[in-house]
């Protein structure tokens, strides 16, 4: 239905003048979004997601850089193109949806069609918006006026103006935020199936951490204006290349070390910490005597009663029990560190009990650490 | 070209009169929508002219119409203006009140004054009646 394109951003600069100064909310940020993927920027609030989005769509004027959206490119500050947003291919969904409160549900889905870069027939209009409104399922309220609609309604309705006239770039920022978990909970899951189904390129920001992991093929992590780091979901969580990302994506117990040498197992390396000695993969290439920090997830540490057997054991004891539904989450010391455990809800380890915590070597990863 | 005596130079002092405002009135109102309304017009494909008035004026209208209606209501009952700038030939209804009044002819004085009164509240009404449906939340 939609055709396929690429979405290239070299080098982009923005800086705000504000009363106060000069902010640089993006410091030199380049990708590609390939046709059909789905691509998110995932940041807290002021990171400069938000500001990357709206120079795509042409809605803030850069201060250097080049973004090229299929085959049109729509900016480059060296050659001193600036597209104005109607005239570039895309389709956008706003945080608060943006729907307009004097037009129908139909007109409002219908409005890139009659107004927009491409005009057609009317009758086309009309498959064209009724096809795009049984996607988001919405095709019973076509002649509904837009103010009442619920807020879950809105955001189908946006989502639909959005993918009516087929752009080659979809843009969303942070739509799910504005609704209830349950039904964000159903929208991402929805939203990721129809942007599949379409095979719409699709740049998605958002500050949520499950948004990011559970619809993405690829995640940048944005912090202060620059990308931290970018991979696929899973390699983002589970093998993170830099502490801030290790911390900021999910909960990480660091412990300092320095690593020592290639370790007896096969592939493994030895950290030297102050519990003890540490074995685990050798991810980022460190060298012996590098400072390291020993990363290893809540829910990748195992706790027992018993000393069990295997590499990396240390004895702690448990400081608080946090039940939480579905986990149970320990706070235990070891040494003079705390770790945080995750671990099922139905064990029966209770608060001031002496434990053996085991980081088993292949859930264990290293960062870079600066030295003090 | 003359302008005393006709129409526009009565237009030209109406307009003058109360144009602060209305300004004020349309500069509030402006304010309130929320700009992402016309960006999602420009995305949308419509160019700044399209936007404008596609999305802006309709969505303007309301505060357009309540600020027509006020002008009109005072403007009607204007007193200063039609006394220097209406001649014979651009009679206005507050003059004819005036003119008759001033005879001493009461009665037609007072019919005119009712003509006058039930224009206001016929045009009130219907513009209450527009504003209403246009605003239903």
């Amino acid at each position: 239905m939609t055709k396929h394109g690429r979405l290239v951003v070299e080098d982009l600069h923005m800086t705000y003048k504000t009363a106060a100064g000069v902010v640089q909310a993006v410091r030199g940020v380049s990708f590609t979004v390939q046709p059909g993927e789905f691509y998110t920027l995932l940041g807290a609030s002021g990171c400069g997601k938000t500001t990357i989005l709206r120079c795509i769509a042409g809605l803030e004027a850069p201060e250097r850089g080049r973004i090229v959206i299929g085959d049109q490119v729509v900016y480059a500050s060296t050659e001193r193109i600036v597209e104005p947003p109607h005239r570039r291919d895309i389709g956008m969904v706003f945080q608060s949806y943006a729907i307009w409160p004097h037009l129908s549900v139909f007109d409002n889905v219908a409005f890139p069609l009659v107004s927009g870069r491409r005009r057609f027939a009317r009758q086309q209009v009309r498959e064209k918006t009724l096809r795009a409104l049984s996607l988001v399922h919405l095709e019973a309220l076509a002649e509904r006026p837009a103010p009442f609609l619920s807020g879950g309604q809105q955001q189908r309705v946006a989502l639909a103006r959005a993918l009516v006239a087929e752009p080659t770039v979809l843009l969303l920022d942070e739509p799910l935020s504005n609704l209830d978990a349950k039904l964000r909970a159903e929208m991402r899951l929805e939203l990721k199936n129809l942007v599949k189904s379409l095979g719409v390129t699709t740049l998605y920001v958002t500050h949520d951490q499950m948004e990011a992991l559970t619809m993405s093929d690829s995640v940048a992590v944005m912090h202060d204006g620059v990308f931290v780091e970018e991979a696929t979901p899973k390699d983002l969580y589970l093998r993170p290349h830099s502490a801030f990302t290790a911390t900021f994506l999910g909960e990480t117990n660091l412990i300092a070390g320095k690593v020592v040498g290639r370790a007896a197992s096969d592939g493994l390396w030895c950290v030297d910490t102050r519990h003890g000695p540490v074995v685990c993969p050798r991810g980022d290439a460190p060298e012996a005597q590098d400072s390291v920090w020993v990363a290893c997830r809540p829910e990748g540490v195992l706790v027992s009663a018993a000393r069990p057997q295997g590499e990396n054991i240390f004895p702690g004891r448990i400081m608080a029990v946090v039940f939480a539904g579905d986990q149970v989450t320990y706070r235990i010391l070891i040494g003079e560190q705390m770790i945080h455990v995750k671990s099922d809800p139905f064990s029966s380890l209770q608060d001031g009990d002496a434990v053996f915590v085991q980081l088993p070597p292949e859930r264990c990863f290293l960062l870079r650490r600066a030295d003090q | 070209m003359r302008l005393y005596g006709t129409l526009l130079i009565l237009i030209l002092a109406f307009v003058t009169r109360y144009l602060a405002f209305t300004t004020r009135l349309m500069h509030a109102a402006q304010l309130q929508i929320d700009k992402i309304l016309e960006e999602a017009a420009l995305v949308a494909g419509a160019g700044r002219l399209g936007t404008f008035v596609k999305i802006t004026l309709r969505v303007l209208m309301p505060a357009l119409l309540n600020g027509w209606l006020w002008v009109v209501a005072h403007a009607v009952r204007d007193f200063a203006i039609r006394l220097f700038l209406a001649t014979s030939s651009t009679l206005l209804l507050a003059n004819l009140i005036w003119g008759q009044w001033e005879l001493g002819s009461m009665p037609m004085a007072s019919a005119y004054m009712v003509v006058l009164i039930a224009l206001v509240i016929v045009l009130v009404c219907v513009g209450r009646g527009r504003l209403g449906s246009g605003q239903e939340q």
